[in-house]
């Protein structure tokens, strides 16, 4: 093992090459810049119905503009009504400049949320690790490169704008956790965004828990600040209860249920799909057939498969482009084979972490900002595929953990910075890594 | 602000090569596991899964004799009769696999053959005894859904 590098106080790690915070700086905008590139062009070149429930949405935005929710159990009438009001809005904005599809502004205002999400990526991890550029710059590569995060940003669609709000509520913690500053200065946005981000998307619910969490593990480990914590843990929970407060007292006036009233089996959660549904990820079809019709009973492969390629038929086939072809199904073989060495190396990072958070709880909280989100947002996915299944397994989706795409990246480049301490390996990492975003820089490119 | 934290140390390079172990095993697990069971339960081929559609739908077949063109065929090929209408179904290997198959036909088949009762989707090629119907094409368009791609 290579002796560990001492951070100097340019910010040099030497292992990977010695990689100074300013070439961080600009190497992340660099890639926020190719990231900003693609995300505007395919807003203007991506139906506006070609997305996900595209229609529902869109005639949801409408009707917010016109001064309404969506009618009584109709289309996406359970999505709260935040993306939509702006989205609406922008599409009045377009149809006054008289765009082609006014509508396109609604997907641009995704765009704009993807590239702010990817400079708050770059300020979490600057947050969280200072001294670690290598880092920060590997985060932000993985978030920019991330297939779901680009193609959902594309779509007419309520999840960018919730990601964005989710990590700018992970940055506010961040902060708290690292200057220890528990006042209400931090509280008050905190609770704001999280309070924001459920009317957004209610999904996002599990980020008030990962606040709490946080809040109350640093209560519990620093007796210092434990009053202070403790009272910024009560404002933050009491906005979060109280901004969205409005929306649910209306669906569960309206509906059943506040968040999602469509029926449930009366079975136990677990029991109602087989193991193999939680543990298999159907090797070698998961990679040598990623699209629909192979695995549709199987959670991995569905979550990988439409995470790194189009296992619905929502970008590069299907309705919205073309039928299959065998250029395409190559397209979508070569996607899966080029998401293993990233999801690895998130995966490692995520074990390590919380192996870290696991042994030495008290060493540093703000490791729980990068390991929470991803295991809430896949749990999250896995409750909605197991308590609401269909048969095609259309409510496995990447982008509905899109707000746990920010930590995870986090935990990739936690990883990658770990690893690329000793030159050699920084070296081939870094350059498969890099050959790796530029091969499918392609299928991004919509 | 900088704390000890922020320092590389052995503890986090261990965790992450523990990390790196985990994902390994896991892949490791998925491909051993993945392999096996293609062993102990193959999956049918696609030839046997347009049999397997017709039989549920009580639509007879018969293996293809004569015809050297759709024999060639990677996936192979089977005759049946949809709605009386007598048809070889071709399974191409690929989609230039079935451009050679259509090509071919094409090149000893009549024009108006050509255009009413030879058809191609994706991987798949038909050939129809009479132009077929909406109806008649529906029925091997989907039973031959898995072997198109």
């Amino acid at each position: 093992m290579a002796a560990t590098p001492t951070p100097s106080a340019e910010g040099h790690t030497g292992g990977a090459g010695a990689v100074s915070a300013r070439w961080a700086v600009l190497g992340s905008a660099a890639i926020l810049v190719v990231l900003g590139v693609v995300t505007v062009r395919n807003a203007f070149t991506y139906p506006s119905l070609g997305g996900y429930d595209a229609q529902d949405y869109l005639t949801y935005a409408h009707d917010v503009v016109d001064g309404h929710l969506a009618a009584h159990g109709v289309g996406a009438y359970y999505t709260p009504p935040g993306y939509m009001a702006l989205a609406g809005v922008a599409g009045e904005l377009g149809e006054a400049l008289d765009l082609r599809d006014p509508d396109h502004l609604g997907q641009l205002l995704n765009a704009l949320a993807v590239l702010g999400t990817g400079v708050l990526v770059f300020g979490l991890a600057r947050v969280l690790w200072p001294t670690r550029p290598v880092l920060c710059i590997s985060a932000v590569g993985f978030f920019s490169f991330y297939p779901t995060v680009v193609k959902t940003a594309a779509m007419f669609h309520p999840e960018p704008l919730g990601m964005l709000i989710t990590a700018a509520a992970l940055y506010v913690l961040a902060q708290m956790v690292r200057r220890r500053g528990y006042s209400w200065r931090f509280a008050v946005p905190l609770g704001l965004l999280l309070g924001a981000g459920q009317l957004v998307r209610a999904w996002s619910i599990w980020v008030v828990v990962v606040a709490v969490v946080i809040l109350g593990v640093a209560a519990y480990s620093e007796p210092t600040v434990r009053r202070a914590a403790l009272r910024s843990l009560a404002i933050a929970v009491a906005l979060a209860v109280l901004v969205p407060s409005p929306w649910y007292v209306h669906q569960a006036t309206a509906y059943s249920n506040p968040v999602f009233d469509r029926p449930q089996s009366p079975s136990f959660l677990l029991l109602r799909r087989p193991l193999a549904f939680y543990v298999d990820a159907h090797f070698p079809d998961v990679v040598s057939h990623p699209w629909e019709g192979h695995f549709n009973d199987r959670f991995l492969p569905v979550l990988y498969a439409e995470t790194w390629g189009d296992y619905f038929g929502i970008w590069r086939w299907g309705p919205s482009r073309r039928g299959q072809t065998d250029a395409i199904d190559a397209e979508l073989v070569r996607q899966s084979e080029l998401g293993l060495l990233p999801t690895a190396l998130a995966f490692a990072g995520l074990v390590a972490l919380l192996g870290l958070v696991v042994t030495r709880p008290r060493e540093d909280i703000g490791r729980l900002v990068a390991v929470l989100p991803p295991l809430a947002a896949v749990a999250s996915v896995l409750y909605l595929a197991v308590a609401y299944q269909t048969p095609d397994g259309d409510t496995i989706k990447g982008t509905y953990m899109l707000p746990g795409v920010p930590a995870l990246a986090l935990c990739f480049g936690f990883a990658f910075d770990a690893l690329a301490r000793r030159r050699a390996v920084g070296i081939v990492l870094g350059a498969a890594l890099l050959a790796s975003a530029l091969a499918t820089l392609p299928f991004l490119w919509w | 602000m900088t704390s000890s934290v922020e320092l590389p140390d052995h503890a986090e390079r261990r965790w992450v090569i523990v990390g790196v172990g985990v994902a390994l095993s896991l892949l490791v697990v998925q491909v051993v596991a993945g392999y096996t069971r293609q062993a102990v339960f193959p999956e049918p081929s696609f030839l046997q899964k347009v049999e397997r559609c017709l039989v549920e739908r009580k639509t007879p077949f018969a293996q293809v004799t004569g015809d050297p063109i759709a024999q060639s065929a990677q996936r192979g090929a089977l005759r049946t009769r949809v709605q009386g209408d007598a048809v070889t179904v071709v399974l191409g290997g690929s989609e230039k696999d079935a451009e050679r198959i259509y090509a071919d036909y094409a090149d000893v088949a009549t024009p108006a053959v050509v255009r009413t009762q030879l058809e191609r989707h994706r991987k798949v090629v038909f050939l129809w005894s009479f132009a077929p119907s909406a109806s008649q094409r529906q029925f091997a368009y989907l039973c031959t859904l898995d072997a198109q791609g």
